[in-house]
């Protein structure tokens, strides 16, 4: 008997889309074995429904208001945590007794999920906006810090002492030569840092809260709202897409000097 | 070329603190004159204090005694009356061909429109005319130490260091840079130092040879290379060249162990 040979065209159509090919496969499946009643409606929704819910929701501005109040302490937060810990970790960074001093502390800070922090943060700020920001700001700060600390100390000492042949300043050395030299390590802090402030927003927003994407999702959990659950979920799901194609954008334009 | 004194090494002893408290003398009581206009190589063996004493005109090595004078002043610390190319070339990698030979424009604060003019003008000079836009990572190793070279000229130093400039390139890049050296040396009329372990790059391009000698680092002989310029490179060949070279090459094999224990 002759053997089959499996071949995969590595270059055809199917190929260049398997990815979409399979998103979109898993959500017919979805559908159909929902329509067909082999899915319970009170556990699962189903994609169509998703879509019209989340359509609904957009319209009437619920959504959207949940959505801007997420972004609100995201932003907040994010923005702060971004600019305080590239700048102290710059400093940290340079000034090498400075940075092993406060070492402990950072690295078993980034190793604690910042969530448990929560009910200490609502005890001294409320359940108010800065619990939120405060939470996504500890929650990005710490793996933004230690990466440009690390971008810091692994910078070429050659360029250092070009700087300083050249008579800049301390702070020209810094702006020239510090700054981006640690780029690529600050980016690749900012990118994790906003994945983390993104689970601490969500989180957050479920525990204490009165509006917000993660409010939404819990408290429609709580109604046994399923297809509410699922557009929160989707709406975080598209967030977090958004961010990491945000930061790709920002990787690709920084890459443009370095050589492949 | 006048008898104007560009540079004044005065006594200069320069030592090192070892790990057990003690310390290591790497220049000892040298003092050396270089002239408005001229190219001095210095040449020695390793470890002979050669870049030690660079690293003290360009005022990045403290000196324990005696005191070196530029244009009549004392060199205190680094600074952009003198350019310094090292052998690697240490290009800014985030920085295009351009951007980084006006580094030093932009620390002096040269206005935007002036520092770009000036970059053009020693992109030409350099041969690197269309590479404005380039990256140092798609450059050549020799087209990168040009860009140093270029980086170094742009702030119009009263002084060129150079350390080693193209020991990090292959022997015919090398032989070709020395031309070219000589060319843009021509149309600046800077002074040099150049340091080198390499006895025929230092005859070629030098006015004086100054072979230093080792533990402690000092000068044992100065030579005046008196060969007509411009040189092409087959003067290489002629043999007032090699004479000059057998000579300065007594003088480090005199000093050299390994070499006396070969012989």
């Amino acid at each position: 008997m002759a053997r089959t040979r499996l071949s995969f065209d590595h270059t055809g159509w199917a190929a260049r889309n398997i990815g979409s090919i399979a998103v979109v496969s898993f959500l017919a499946i979805w559908e159909i074995l929902y329509r067909i009643g082999l899915i319970n409606p009170i556990f699962l929704s189903s994609p169509l429904k998703i879509v019209q819910v989340c359509i609904t929701l957009f319209q009437n501005g619920v959504l959207t208001e949940h959505l801007l109040f997420t972004l609100g302490h995201f932003t907040v937060g994010f923005g702060l945590a971004a600019v305080s810990a590239v700048v102290l970790g710059l400093v940290f960074g340079w000034y090498r007794p400075l940075g092993a001093a406060f070492d402990p502390f950072l690295t078993a800070m980034l190793g604690t999920p910042r969530i448990v922090l929560l009910p200490l943060i609502t005890l001294w700020v409320g359940v108010g906006f800065a619990s939120k920001v405060l939470i996504v700001f500890l929650a990005s700060f710490f793996p933004i810090i230690l990466n440009t600390i690390i971008g810091v100390h692994s910078l070429d000492r050659n360029l250092l002492r070009v700087a300083g042949a050249f008579g800049a300043t301390p702070l020209q050395t810094f702006r020239t030569v510090a700054l981006p030299g640690a780029l690529p390590y600050i980016v690749s802090g900012l990118r994790i840092g906003m994945g983390q402030a993104l689970v601490g927003v969500v989180a957050a927003e479920m525990f204490v809260s009165t509006g917000g994407v993660g409010y939404f999702v819990a408290q429609s959990s709580a109604n046994f709202n399923i297809d509410r659950v699922f557009v929160g979920i989707v709406v975080i799901v598209l967030m977090g897409l958004m961010i990491t194609g945000a930061i790709k954008w920002g990787e690709n334009r920084l890459a443009k000097w370095r050589s492949e | 070329m006048n008898d104007l004194t560009k540079l004044h090494a005065r006594n200069v002893t320069i030592t090192y603190p070892l790990k057990d408290g003690k310390e290591v003398t790497a220049v000892s009581d040298l003092s050396l004159k270089v002239r408005e206009g001229e190219f001095v190589c210095i040449v020695g063996p390793s470890g002979c204090g050669k870049s030690t004493l660079l690293g003290a005109i360009a005022g990045f090595q403290p000196i324990k005694h005696g005191e070196i004078l530029l244009n009549g002043r004392a060199i205190k610390g680094p600074g952009r009356d003198r350019g310094v190319v090292f052998q690697q070339a240490s290009l800014f990698p985030w920085r295009t061909t351009l951007d980084n030979i006006i580094y030093g424009l932009e620390l002096a604060g040269v206005d935007k429109k002036k520092r770009r003019e000036r970059g053009e003008e020693l992109l030409h000079l350099v041969g690197l005319d269309g590479f404005s836009s380039h990256y140092p990572y798609q450059l050549s190793g020799g087209m990168q130490q040009r860009v140093n070279l270029a980086r170094a000229l742009a702030i119009e130093p009263s002084l060129m260091l150079l350390d080693e400039p193209f020991g990090a390139l292959d022997a015919q890049t090398r032989e070709y840079m020395q031309v070219e050296l000589l060319r843009i040396w021509a149309a600046t009329s800077q002074t040099v130092i150049l340091v080198t372990h390499d006895i025929g790059e230092a005859v070629y391009l030098a006015d004086r040879v100054v072979v230093m000698s080792a533990r402690p680092g000092r000068i044992c002989e100065t030579t005046e290379i008196r060969l007509p310029r411009p040189r092409p490179l087959e003067i290489k060949r002629s043999s007032e060249f090699q004479a000059y070279e057998a000579h300065i090459w007594m003088f480090i094999a005199h000093d050299s162990e390994e070499l006396r224990e070969a012989n």
